[in-house]
């Protein structure tokens, strides 16, 4: 007791000057309107702050909750989002149908057109193959002739119920027979593989042909209908290439289609002439 | 001591009136204005004690936040250098000199000229902080504070020379 008692003798005036000082802050902050202001807006900092912290813990907490539930609506929304575009792109498609029907009208087809789209595209030792999503229940057959926008694609090879198996002309097994457009020079289409293009081959060297001649189906097939587009000769090749016991030309063609950025394809729902190839195999068994 | 307690409170009047109704609102160019009242402290006693220095400075500055309605503000201030004085007396104090004698220009010479700038610019930082407390650093503030400074300094040096004057002339009335 005696201790405090000179503390406070000797320290008092600290305790006078506090009690002094906060009456004067006492006053200060409750005398006028920009000094209670003040003291308000540092409340509401410090409590402001405070609450923020709160609010921020609180969030973090409830952050895996509100991860899931946002997991869960962007899977909605990319499937809405999915959908769309697929519809868009069946209608842009389907809007792209005319350009078929110009080539159906250069090869005078009648044939009913079914849209597909390519839904795989399958890599073999042979080459090249595209899966579509359109099968023996849309009318899709074998040996049915295939259009893109840009010229011939290829034929179905094998159809299931909702999907077929397409070989295009760019796969090396596929000898497609062409022609040239109002000259009457016929060859075959050959491919080398991915990205190498195609060739005209199997043509006479004395044939006229240039640069930018049109090639197209000739027609001699039950599969492709005559005139179809199949592109157009890019250069002439400086190499003659023996193929068998002649010497043919090989020119180098730039295919209609473009293969790389297949999307959409059209099949044409042509009768395969099933009847006719029996009829032809019953006569001439062993040709 | 006891004798000068009337001319201290005498002073501390005229002081007050002066600063209540001539100096407070006097703002030149907007922004100085002149607060001479921290000079009382150069009138009291160096040996005043805390407690005392401490009373006296809460007292004065009651009375002219009264009058200037600025409660608290003022008060807060000399509060403040009540406190403070006695500590800053001791690096402006030789030990010879008596705890009665007042730290004016006579006694202390250039020692007291740097006690009262040091005073009064404690004075004039604390005041304006208190006044704008957030806008310390503002321009505004800091340009308020350094021309009511020099404005207070140039005042108060006039009052005090006065004062000088005065109190030699009557310590000069009594010697004869």
């Amino acid at each position: 007791m005696e201790e405090i008692g000179r503390f406070v003798s000797r320290k008092g005036y600290w305790v006078l000057w506090l009690v002094l000082q906060l009456s004067a802050g006492f006053m200060l902050f409750n005398s006028t309107f920009h000094h209670r202001s003040l003291m308000y807006w540092g409340t509401g900092q410090v409590f402001g702050r405070l609450n923020t912290l709160a609010t921020q813990v609180r969030s973090y907490m409830n952050l895996r909750q509100e991860n899931e539930e946002l997991l869960e609506k962007m899977a909605r929304l990319e499937q809405e989002y999915f959908s769309l575009r697929r519809s868009v792109e069946n209608d842009a498609a389907l809007m792209m149908q005319d350009s078929v029907v110009a080539l159906r009208y250069d090869a005078e087809l009648t044939e009913e057109v079914r849209t597909a789209k390519v839904v795989n595209v399958l890599n073999r030792a042979g080459g090249k193959y595209y899966v579509i999503d359109k099968g023996s229940a849309a009318g899709v057959r074998e040996d049915m002739p295939v259009l893109s926008a840009g010229g011939v694609v290829g034929m179905v090879m094998r159809s299931s119920a909702h999907y077929a198996v397409v070989m295009p002309i760019i796969n090396s097994l596929h000898n497609l027979g062409c022609e040239v457009k109002g000259k009457g020079y016929q060859g075959l289409i050959i491919a080398d593989g991915w990205g190498e293009g195609a060739y005209l081959g199997q043509v006479s060297l004395q044939a006229d042909i240039q640069p930018g001649d049109t090639i197209q189906t000739h027609g001699n097939s039950y599969t492709y209908p005559r005139g179809m587009f199949v592109g157009v000769v890019d250069s002439l090749s400086v190499d003659r290439v023996n193929r068998g016991d002649a010497i043919h030309g090989v020119h180098r063609i730039k295919l209609g289609a473009n293969f790389e950025q297949l999307r959409h394809v059209y099949v044409l729902l042509r009768d395969p002439r099933i009847e006719a190839q029996a009829l032809e195999e019953e006569t001439l068994p062993n040709e | 001591m006891n004798r000068h307690i009337p001319k201290f409170i005498l002073l501390t009047l005229v002081v007050l009136v002066l600063q209540v109704w001539l100096f407070n609102p006097m703002a030149i160019y907007r922004v100085a204005t002149p607060y001479v009242y921290p000079l009382l402290w150069l009138f009291l006693p160096i040996g005043l004690g805390r407690s005392a220095s401490l009373l006296v400075g809460f007292a004065i500055g009651l009375v002219l936040d009264y009058l200037s309605l600025t409660p608290g503000l003022h008060t807060s201030v000399m509060t403040l250098l009540g406190l403070l004085r006695p500590w800053m007396l001791r690096w402006f104090v030789q030990a010879d000199i008596p705890a009665s004698a007042v730290p004016t220009y006579a006694t202390l010479g250039r020692r007291s000229v740097m006690f009262f700038l040091l005073l009064t610019a404690i004075h004039h930082i604390v005041l304006y902080s208190l006044d704008a407390l957030t806008a310390l650093f503002s321009t505004y503030t800091l340009l308020r504070m350094g021309a009511g400074y020099l404005l207070t300094l140039f005042v108060s040096f006039i009052i005090i020379s006065i004062a000088n004057l005065q109190i030699h002339a009557e310590g000069t009335k009594h010697g004869k």
